[in-house]
């Protein structure tokens, strides 16, 4: 222990006196030979004779304090800067490459680290199960209330098992104005099956969720931050939630926000129409967990025995939808979200094999520029580990350089990702909320993937020009004065990389491709609807204010009228949903009347919009055969309706649909289809959304509808949000003062939103696919360049027998063409297998587009040549007499 | 110089050092010379074993160094003994003793 604090204290000492005492020594010794009477002027060499190496004497001394390998490796470390900071493009080149192929990795595996790889906040997440279901086209789809009650009697896996249905609520108290919230109807169960304690007050219990139970209300932590000012006296405190007068006995942690994002938890036997929901209103959600020691497979073989027997028992049940059990956590995810995350994670870590790659041909070239400088060290007796060793520490530095500005870069590509990952609730579009999985924290796993990457890249990129160096004979390299023996394979091996770096290029270019021909493509074809300066608002009814369709249908005659006399819009409509936002609307079965429909047959879902009276005047929507909708539609016993050109081909084929009758069939229903005519056909709008559901649509008068919806879109022309909502909340207030407008948005804006998901997912692709254009336009540079440098005395020969400057150009890039077809040829066979995976990204365009499997081509081609004529070019350029002279 | 010195068995420099230095400090050169006088001319250390042996007693701490001003008034590193120094001379003797005892008794022996 002694030793060592010396020996810090010799280190920390800047002058450690050898030197002075040699020179002493020295000295003394001069004294001597004089005093022997040796002549002056040789008394210098004389002593010098006598004293030996004192260079020795001072290392070997030295060596006693610090050990020798450590001293050489602080010495490499001198040197390898100095050589660093003399070839100063080379290390931007190689750091910078280095740093977005950090940067690009890290920002990635933070974000998928956030959103897929951390555990559930909740205790003992790996316990934690969901139950859902997926229908053929692999949209996700609840449970319903009667199925999950089955379970709940008959499944011995699970210690609890709880539901929640999410809804959006309105919520009022003496002291503030309504506001629409996110709420959820929750079994009493659920927070005891999480493992999360209410974080004020209490959780429910057994007695709360009991029918004349007194009702109670848990609120979220943002929303008693927020609406209560984190007042703890909260707690008892009478709400009305849904205009029913409520208690709140307890505040949930912060960030919790089961099932999704949620304000605020109502016992389930609250839920409105509980006792109607019937075996096909799937909008719960599941939550179970596992009993100790029992496994996922037999909650898997329970729940599908008990659901195959219940299908057996209602034929009403779905029956080509899949109920699969799954870890709560990948429950959380769409089902392609987890494959497209480690698709993103893979193609990241690609980009930082391709970036290493690319650092280790740059080494690889210049070590081969540095070979004389390598020989006469090697003759001067530097061992061959000193030689390689100085290569690996040079890699390193550039590593750490590379990684520390990488690790930067990647903060703020972390932080872009995480401002972009919202989830915008269908209630309330104006207010992005992220998940409450989504956790930001840096935790050990990002430290790790950082030392891991920086360690492999390290390596990666040193690895190559060291063994190359090492198996480099010391003869051939004095006499070529080159490494020439192993550059055969180390060409190949450049030439490998390269095709891997251009099909990695294409891989990441196709899918940045498709979802900006998708994106634009939308834009593109979008004009059926004049969206300009529409805005959309919503009303949601109180149920039991408005409790029946009749009372619910004079408030939406009131109601226009009320905005018609007002004349503040000056175009405006009323609609169960904003047409472009397909997935919120309901959908009926359909069928062409009087044809005789077999007992099992699948009728064919179309969308069911129910029209306001200017419906088809304020959006521009066009007719293309027959009429609008007019106020007599809802009078006569058969009433109009307008059918999308889709729904008219697939029901009618050829014939006039106008003047035909249809039914339409509420699924799951017990209640006789309702006959419609036809008396116009809508265009078909695009597909909003990839994969969208119901392409068919039934636009029906309002008025008509015999269960008239809760929630009542109000659309109108206006430039501006804000005055458009106060206009409609002074008339709505006149109706009904409790009546909140919410979700107050521009149908620009919703287009957008609709939208955000796949633009997000292809602007990764896009990030990517660019950084992986610039690596392998700096791999084609740095190979070209390399070839040239090596063979510039050939270039010399050449030139002087008379080849011109475009012959020398056509001699290098020769070998880029047949490097980057190769690599096309690859990159586009792997972009052509692997984009289905984004066909639930993309809409409007087909993962195949041959349009942007040519672009990507050409453009890549295009750019790829250009990187290598730069080099070549100057190779055109040689003077031959120099050239030849090299050497 | 160095051509005349014989290889010293590992660990006697340092044992010399500290004996040349048990009659008072001593600078490098003057540590030399005491070995040298001292041993008939026989043993002439050079620099380069004597510096890095007398790092290796001050990493130990059996020696401490402090600068002076020399006989003929130049700067120099005095070596003193430290206490720590002083013991393991003793047991440094002794062990050599014993090691020149057995060697000679190997040297001696009848067969």
């Amino acid at each position: 222990m002694r030793r060592l604090l010396r020996r810090l204290a010799f280190l920390l000492r800047r002058d450690d006196g050898l030197e002075s005492e040699l020179e002493f020594h020295r000295l003394m010794k001069q004294d001597e030979l004089r005093a022997k009477g040796i002549p002056e002027t040789e008394i210098l060499s004389a002593a010098q004779r006598a004293m030996g190496n004192d260079l020795l004497a001072r290392e070997r001394a030295l060596d006693v304090w610090v050990s020798p390998a450590l001293r050489d490796a602080s010495q490499d470390i001198k040197y390898g800067l100095r050589v660093l900071v003399k070839d100063r493009r080379f290390a931007i080149v190689a750091i910078v490459t280095l740093a977005l192929g950090m940067a690009v990795s890290q920002a990635v595996f933070a974000f998928v680290n956030a959103t897929v790889l951390h555990d559930l906040p909740f205790e003992d997440p790996h316990r934690l199960l969901t139950v859902r279901t997926i229908d053929p086209r692999g949209f996700n789809g609840g449970i319903s209330w009667l199925e999950f009650q089955e379970w709940r009697r008959e499944s011995t896996a699970f210690e609890s098992l709880s539901a929640d249905l999410n809804q959006s609520v309105s919520v009022s108290d003496a002291a503030h104005a309504a506001e629409r919230l996110s709420g959820a109807f929750i079994s009493a169960t659920t927070f005891r099956t999480l493992g999360v304690a209410a974080a004020l007050g209490r959780d429910f219990t057994d007695s709360d969720d009991e029918d004349g139970a007194v009702p109670v209300t848990i609120i979220s932590y943002g929303l008693w931050r927020t609406r209560y000012g984190g007042d703890p006296s909260v707690i008892g405190r009478v709400i009305r939630v849904n205009e029913q007068p409520s208690t709140v006995i307890g505040v949930m942690p912060e960030r919790f926000a089961y099932p999704l994002v949620t304000d605020l938890w109502m016992p389930m036997h609250l839920a409105p129409n509980l006792r109607s929901f019937t075996w096909t209103s799937t909008s719960f959600g599941i939550a179970g967990r596992l009993k100790p020691g029992a496994e996922i497979a037999q909650a898997r073989a329970e729940v599908e025995a008990i659901s195959s027997r219940l299908a057996r028992e209602h034929r009403e049940l779905a029956r080509d939808r899949r109920v699969v059990v799954l870890p709560l956590k990948e429950g959380t995810l769409a089902p392609d979200a987890l494959s497209l995350m480690m698709a993103l994670l893979g193609a990241a870590v690609v980009v930082l094999l391709v970036a290493s790659a690319n650092v280790a041909n740059l080494l690889l070239a210049r070590s081969w520029r540095r070979s004389r400088e390598i020989a006469v060290r090697l003759a001067l007796g530097a061992t061959r580990w000193r030689v390689v060793r100085q290569v690996l520490i040079e890699c390193a530095l550039i590593g750490v350089a590379g990684s520390l500005l990488g690790s930067y870069l990647s903060w703020f590509g972390f932080n872009a990702m995480s401002a972009a990952f919202n989830v915008f609730e269908i209630g309330a579009p104006d207010r992005p909320r992220k998940v409450y999985w989504f956790n930001p924290d840096a935790d050990g796993a990002v430290w790790l993937f950082g030392g891991a990457a920086f360690l492999f890249a390290s390596l990666a990129a040193g690895l190559v020009p060291a063994l190359h160096l090492s198996k480099a004979g010391t003869n051939d390299i004095l006499k070529d004065g080159r490494l020439g023996a192993a550059t055969r394979s180390s060409r190949r091996w450049a030439a490998a990389l390269m095709i891997g770096q251009i099909a990695v290029a294409v891989m990441l270019l196709v899918p940045g491709g498709l979802f900006a021909r998708s994106f634009f493509g939308l834009y593109r074809t979008s004009p059926v609807i004049d969206t300009r300066d529409l805005v959309a608002m919503r009303l949601t009814l109180s149920p039991t204010r408005y409790a029946t369709p009749e009372q619910r249908r004079e408030f939406f005659r009131l109601l226009e009228e009320r905005i018609d006399a007002s004349g503040v819009f000056s175009e405006s409509t009323i609609a169960s949903e904003v047409p472009i936002q397909p997935l919120t609307a309901a959908t009926r079965l359909v069928a062409v009347a009087g044809r005789a429909i077999e007992p099992d047959e699948q009728l064919p879902r179309v969308t069911y919009l129910l029209a306001g009276q200017r419906f088809f005047e304020t959006l521009r929507f066009p007719i293309v055969r027959g009429r609008a909708l007019n106020p007599d539609d809802s009078a006569s016993g058969s009433p109009g309706v307008v059918i999308n050109e889709r729904a008219a081909a697939a029901l009618f084929g050829g014939d006039d649909p106008v003047g035909r009758r249809i039914t339409l069939t509420t699924p799951g229903a017990q209640a006789p289809p309702l006959v419609r005519t036809v008396v116009g056909i809508a265009p078909t709008l695009p597909d909003y959304l990839p994969n969208q559901p119901d392409d068919m649509a039934v636009y029906a008068p309002l008025p008509s509808d015999p269960s008239q919806p809760r929630g009542i879109s109000v659309i109108a022309r206006s430039t501006s949000k804000a005055a458009a909502a106060a206009a409609l909340r002074h008339e709505v207030g006149t109706l009904d003062p409790d009546l909140p407008v919410h979700a107050v948005q521009s149908l620009d804006e919703m287009l957008a939103l609709t939208r955000s998901g796949a633009r997000m997912v292809g602007s990764w692709f896009q990030t990517l696919a660019l950084i992986a254009v610039v690596l392998a336009c700096v791999g084609l540079y740095a190979l070209t360049a390399h070839g040239v440098g090596q063979r510039t005395a050939e270039i010399g020969v050449r030139m002087a027998l008379g080849a011109r400057a475009g012959q020398v150009i056509m001699l290098f890039m020769r070998q880029a063409f047949v490097l980057v077809a190769v690599g096309l040829a690859l990159g586009l066979t792997g972009a052509l297998a692997s984009t289905r995976l984004l066909s639930t990204f993309l809409s409007d365009v087909d993962p195949r587009d041959p349009v942007t499997f040519i672009t990507v081509a050409v453009a890549l081609s295009l750019v790829a040549c250009a990187a290598s004529a730069i080099p070549a070019r100057r190779a055109a350029r040689v003077d031959p007499v120099r050239a030849i002279r090299t050497d | 110089m160095g051509s005349g010195t014989p290889d010293l068995l590992p660990g006697t420099l340092d044992l010399l050092i500290l004996r040349a230095l048990r009659g008072g400090s001593k600078h490098g050169y003057g540590i030399a010379e005491h070995l040298r006088a001292q041993s008939d001319d026989v043993l002439q250390v050079g620099e380069s074993s004597l510096y890095p042996a007398l790092q290796r007693l001050l990493l130990n701490g059996w020696v401490k160094g402090e600068w002076g001003v020399s006989e003929n008034n130049r700067k120099a590193r005095y070596y003193t003994l430290t206490t720590a120094g002083k013991k393991r001379l003793t047991v440094e003797v002794d062990e050599f003793d014993r090691m020149i005892l057995a060697i000679h008794k190997v040297l001696k022996a009848t067969t």
